[in-house]
C-alpha cells in the first residue's frame, strides 16, 4: 500500500521537476510548510485539551464538535484585531522581528529527513545548518525588544535572549556528542548509524546527553518551565509585550513551531528518527490475508510514521511538563545552565572519548 | 547574464550599500545589524563558491553569537547620539587608515598568484566540511590547538574580571537555599501569640 503512494510521489516529482527547479522546490516547501502550520494550529488546541484534562477541566469545547475549530477562531480573532505600533518606535524593525523569528524557524525544518528519501535538502553539514538556524531565533527576540521603545520589552528580551544563550551552549555539547559517534553532520547518516533495534539508538549511550538536549531544547523554545518570558502569572510578558493582533499570532506560531522541531530533533538524534522499533525478522508469519498483512508490516517497518509518533510523544513531553513543573526563578534557571549542564556535557563527551577509545557496545564499532 | 551572476552582483551590491551604511549610520544599534547582514550576505557569497562548512560557521560563530552579545551591550548602554564633534581629526584619520588598507588589498590581489598555491582539492569526491576537518588535525593542528588554549586563557581571565568584587555582588547562595528547612523558616502561631 505504501508502495503505491511512494511510487505515485516519485512520479509526480520527476513530473515537477521537468517543469523546472524552482517551482519544484517551491512545491515541495509548500508540502512541508502547510501540514507543519496545521500542527501548529491543532498544537495549541491539544496544549489547551491536555492541560485541561489534567487540571480537570473541559478546556475548549465550544467553536465546532469538540472545540476543534478553536484554532481557526483564535487565528481569525487575532488577524482582525488591529495592529498597534508603539510611538517613537522603529517601526521598520518592530515590524521586521516578528518575520526574523518566523522565517528562522520555518527554515530550519529544510534539512529535517521525514523518510529515507523524503528530505528536501540533504546536505552535508546538516546538523550545522540546524544549529545555526537556530541561533539566529535570537535575533528576534533582541530587535522585538529594542524596536518596541519599551523598558519592559527591552529588559524582557534581554531576559529571555540571556537564557537562550546560555541554554544554547549546552545543546550545541550535546550535539557534539552526536556527532562524534555519527562521524557525519548529515542528518540521514546520523539515522542510518542507529539502524538495528531499540537499544541501537543513541539514546542509551549518549542519556545524559538526551536529558540535556531536550532540557535546553525546553528552555531555547522559552516553554515551561523555563518560560520567563512570559512568566504570566508573575509579570507582564516579555519582549512582545507590545504586540497586538497578527504580530502576536506570528510569534506565537514561531514559539510552536520551534518546539515541534525540537522534538523533531530529539526523535532524529537520539530516538532513530523513522527508523522501526521492531526488527522484521523477529516476527512471525502474520498470513491472516493479504491485505491485513501489509498493513501490519507496513506498521513495523521503518518509515515516517515512526518519525511522526516520536515528534508527537516529544511534543505531548512539552505540555506535560508545563502542566507538572512550578516556573523556575531566573538565578536558578542561570545557575542550571551554566553551572550544571554545561560541565555535565564536557564530562559525558570525556567519557564518550572512553568509550570510542575502548569500543564499547554496539555503537562506538 | 545566468542566475547565479545575478544572484551574485546582488549579493555584493548588498555587502557594499550595507558597508557603507555600517559607517554613516548614527544609530549604533541600526550599524550592529546592518553588520549582521553583511555578515550574512558574506555566507551566501561563500556558499556560491561551494564553501558550506565556511558559510555556515560564519552565520553560527559571528551571527548567532558575536554579534548576539554586540547587541546586547549597546542595546543596555546609553549611548547618546553626538551631534556637533569637529570631525576633521576624524577624517584624516581615516583617510590615512583606508589609503593603507586598500594598497594592501591591491597588493594582496593583483600581486599574488591565486591559481597556482593554497587551495589543494584533495579528493572530489569527499565534503569540504569532512575536508577542513582533516586538515585542520592533520596538518594544523598545532596552530588549531593554539588557538584552542589562546581562547580558553580569554575565557578565564573575563572570568576573572568579572569576580573581583565578590562583597558588593548580591548573590544567591545555592548551598544555603538547600540546606535551608521548614523548621527555620515557618513558625506556626497559636491564636494567643498574635
Amino acid at each position: 500500500m505504501f508502495d503505491y503512494i511512494v511510487n505515485y510521489f516519485n512520479i509526480l516529482l520527476a513530473y515537477f521537476y521537468g517543469l523546472s527547479i524552482l517551482p519544484y522546490t517551491l512545491i515541495l516547501i509548500t508540502m512541508i510548510m502547510v501540514p507543519l502550520l496545521i500542527l501548529v494550529a491543532y498544537y495549541t488546541y491539544a496544549e489547551r485539551k491536555i492541560i485541561a484534562s489534567m487540571q480537570g477541566r473541559l478546556g475548549p469545547n465550544v467553536v465546532g464538535p469538540k472545540g476543534l475549530l478553536q484554532p481557526f477562531a483564535d487565528g481569525v480573532k487575532l488577524f482582525f484585531k488591529e495592529i498597534v505600533i508603539p510611538t517613537d518606535s522603529n517601526k521598520f524593525l518592530f515590524l521586521l522581528a516578528p518575520i526574523i523569528t518566523f522565517t528562522v524557524a520555518f527554515a530550519a525544518w529544510a534539512v529535517i529527513p521525514f523518510d529515507s528519501v523524503l528530505v528536501l535538502s540533504d546536505i552535508n553539514a546538516g546538523l550545522l545548518y540546524i544549529l545555526a538556524m537556530t541561533s539566529l531565533g535570537i535575533y528576534g527576540i533582541i530587535i522585538a525588544g529594542w524596536a518596541s521603545n519599551s523598558k519592559y520589552a527591552l529588559l524582557g528580551a534581554m531576559r529571555s535572549a540571556a537564557l537562550i544563550i546560555a541554554y544554547e551552549i549546552a545543546m550545541g555539547f550535546a550535539l557534539v556528542g552526536v556527532i562524534m559517534v555519527s562521524g557525519s553532520l548529515n542528518l540521514g547518516d546520523i539515522i542510518n548509524i542507529q539502524r538495528g533495534s531499540v537499544f541501537n539508538w543513541l539514546w542509551v549511550p549518549l542519556f545524559p546527553l538526551f536529558i540535556i538536549y531536550f532540557i535546553a531544547g525546553v528552555a531555547e523554545t522559552n516553554r515551561a518551565p523555563f518560560d520567563v518570558a512570559e512568566g504570566e502569572s508573575e509579570l507582564v510578558a516579555g519582549f512582545h509585550v507590545e504586540y497586538s493582533g497578527m504580530g502576536f499570532a506570528v510569534f506565537f506560531i514561531a514559539e510552536y513551531a520551534n518546539m515541534i522541531l525540537i522534538s523533531a530533533l530529539t526523535a532524529i538524534l537520539f530516538f532513530g528518527g523513522w527508523l522501526s522499533p521492531f526488527s522484521l525478522d523477529s516476527l512471525g508469519d502474520f498470513a491472516i490475508n493479504d491485505f491485513t498483512n501489509n498493513l501490519i508490516l507496513f506498521f513495523i517497518n521503518d518509515g515516517i510514521h515512526w518519525f511522526i509518533f516520536k515528534t508527537l510523544f516529544f511534543m505531548f513531553c512539552f505540555i506535560w511538563f508545563r502542566a507538572t513543573f512550578p516556573r523556575y526563578r531566573y538565578d536558578q534557571i542561570m545557575r542550571l545552565g551554566w553551572k550544571i549542564l554545561i560541565p555535565l556535557t564536557l564530562v559525558w563527551i570525556f567519557v564518550e572519548m572512553l568509550f570510542i577509545h575502548f569500543k564499547i557496545g554496539p555503537w562506538f564499532n | 547574464m545566468d542566475i547565479i551572476s545575478i544572484l551574485f552582483y546582488l549579493v555584493t551590491s548588498v555587502v557594499i550599500i550595507s558597508s557603507i551604511g555600517l559607517i554613516v549610520v548614527n544609530n549604533t544599534v541600526h550599524a550592529a545589524l546592518l553588520l549582521v547582514l553583511i555578515f550574512f550576505n558574506t555566507a551566501v557569497l561563500w556558499l556560491m563558491m561551494n564553501a558550506e562548512f565556511l558559510a555556515i560557521v560564519l552565520v553560527l560563530v559571528y551571527v548567532g553569537a558575536v554579534l548576539v552579545l554586540f547587541l546586547f551591550v549597546i542595546m543596555l548602554l546609553d549611548i547618546q547620539v553626538k551631534k556637533t564633534v569637529s570631525k576633521k581629526l576624524y577624517l584624516l584619520f581615516s583617510i590615512i587608515i583606508s589609503t593603507i588598507m586598500f594598497a594592501e588589498l591591491y597588493l594582496v590581489i593583483f600581486y599574488h598568484d591565486f591559481q597556482n598555491s593554497s587551495v589543494k582539492i584533495i579528493n572530489q569526491n569527499i565534503s569540504n566540511t569532512y575536508e577542513i576537518g582533516l586538515l585542520l588535525f592533520t596538518e594544523h593542528v598545532f596552530s588549531f590547538e593554539v588557538t584552542a588554549f589562546i581562547l580558553l586563557v580569554a575565557i578565564i581571565a573575563a572570568i576573572a574580571i568579572n569576580m573581583t568584587d565578590r562583597q558588593r555582588a548580591l548573590r544567591q547562595d545555592p548551598g544555603k537555599q538547600i540546606l535551608e528547612t521548614k523548621e527555620k523558616r515557618l513558625k506556626i502561631l497559636k491564636d494567643d501569640e498574635i
